[in-house]
């Protein structure tokens, strides 16, 4: 099933330059996850553009989770710890100050811009189980083509 | 048909964006990963403060600085923490990361879950008779726990969490807490980054009914938090 598909391109081009740290985390939580979806009674039925939709989404969502939901995070920790009198964070020896949130912030930013030209809303990307991405993703395929899916 | 993604853009765009961003994410790779944990965190102090609570930040560091303790050394009174005040009833409760719990059962065995909630003044300092100092929250006084995996929910995992419910906070495993939507504190918690089988699915479906915990899986992450608070189990203390 998944050797009709290109799995590769959008992981690559995601992680290829982001550092082996995070791009290995990237990588192979993606694999992982793209191993049940393929055998997935819901994914089989699909058509193949839709399959390598999906496909496509699940990398966006692995990196989104591992990499972009982090910064988003780091910023709502400052302001959590601003809001309770602290001027800015120590991790370890790391400080976050609102200048690097605000970096984080332009980089999550960017990925999103990425997914509104693409009209894939970002709540596709957060899911807990693989039947409610499918639906998930199907249901925003739908909104985004105005095509019923059978 | 209209098209819906277009891959050529989709790929184009990804690799502009690694390009303007990669150096960055590069060299901030560490702490990005520390943020994952750390979100755990956040999301329940941010619980709390959208639950009417007022926020305020105990043993700041130099420069007001709030000092996170990333790793199980070291003791309290050198880190940060939340303490976190209801406005109606003045209940007030401390919010640490990375503290000791005493077990229910053994005034001398704890364990250090990734977050713990406890009643104010909770935790405490000892003379150990080694002459070193060690701080643990008093079993009598905490509330809840959380615990983060950073792996797909397996069986095996899911079974030992209620090893450790039933060590540190038994009344759920016994069925003598009341469960109530409405209550403010949450069930003890165990989060998974990862992606569950079906089986794991079950699993977590059986063990939340039968002991009123909460299991959160992954990528139930919305806006940074672990999951809609309205859809985690919740109890009542008194």
């Amino acid at each position: 099933m998944a050797d009709q598909l290109d799995i590769q391109s959008v992981v690559v081009a995601l992680t290829d330059g982001i550092g082996s740290d995070l791009g290995r985390s990237v990588r192979a939580s993606y694999y992982e996850t793209l191993k049940r979806l393929v055998s997935h009674e819901s994914f089989i039925r699909l058509d193949h553009a839709s399959r390598q939709e999906l496909v496509d989404i699940l990398a966006l969502s692995n990196f989104y989770n591992i990499v972009v939901a982090p910064l988003e995070s780091g910023r709502s920790l400052l302001s959590l710890a601003q809001r309770a009198q602290a001027t800015h964070v120590r991790i370890g020896r790391d400080k976050l100050t609102s200048t690097l949130a605000n970096r984080f912030a332009a980089c999550a930013g960017a990925f999103h811009g990425i997914l509104a030209g693409q009209q894939i809303p970002a709540a596709v990307l957060s899911f807990p189980t693989l039947s409610v991405f499918i639906e998930n993703v199907l249901q925003a395929k739908e909104s985004a083509t105005g095509e019923t899916l059978d | 048909m209209r098209p819906w993604i277009d891959r050529r853009t989709l790929i184009d765009e990804a690799r502009q964006f690694v390009h303007r961003n990669g150096y960055f994410l590069r060299t901030h790779a560490k702490r990005i990963s520390s943020l994952v944990e750390i979100a755990v965190y956040n999301s329940i102090v941010s619980y709390y403060e959208d639950s009417g609570y007022r926020l305020r930040a105990m043993n700041l560091g130099p420069k007001s600085s709030f000092k996170y303790k990333v790793s199980s050394t070291g003791h309290t009174k050198n880190f940060s923490y939340f303490r976190a005040t209801d406005v109606e009833s003045n209940a007030t409760i401390d919010i640490f990361h990375n503290t000791k719990v005493q077990s229910a059962h053994h005034g001398h065995l704890y364990y250090t879950p990734d977050v713990a909630v406890c009643e104010i003044r909770g935790n405490v300092t000892k003379l150990l008779k080694s002459g070193r100092r060690h701080s643990y929250i008093v079993n009598a006084k905490l509330i809840s726990f959380v615990e983060v995996k950073h792996l797909p929910p397996f069986p095996e995992a899911l079974f030992s969490f209620t090893g450790l419910v039933l060590e540190f906070l038994p009344r759920f495993i016994d069925h003598t807490v009341i469960i109530d939507g409405r209550a403010t504190h949450l069930s003890p918690m165990i989060v998974f980054t990862g992606v569950p089988s079906a089986h794991s699915e079950n699993i977590r479906d059986v063990l939340m009914e039968r002991y009123g915990i909460n299991i959160v899986y992954g990528t139930q992450k919305t806006n940074g938090r672990i999951t809609k608070y309205s859809e985690l189990i919740k109890y009542r203390t008194s």
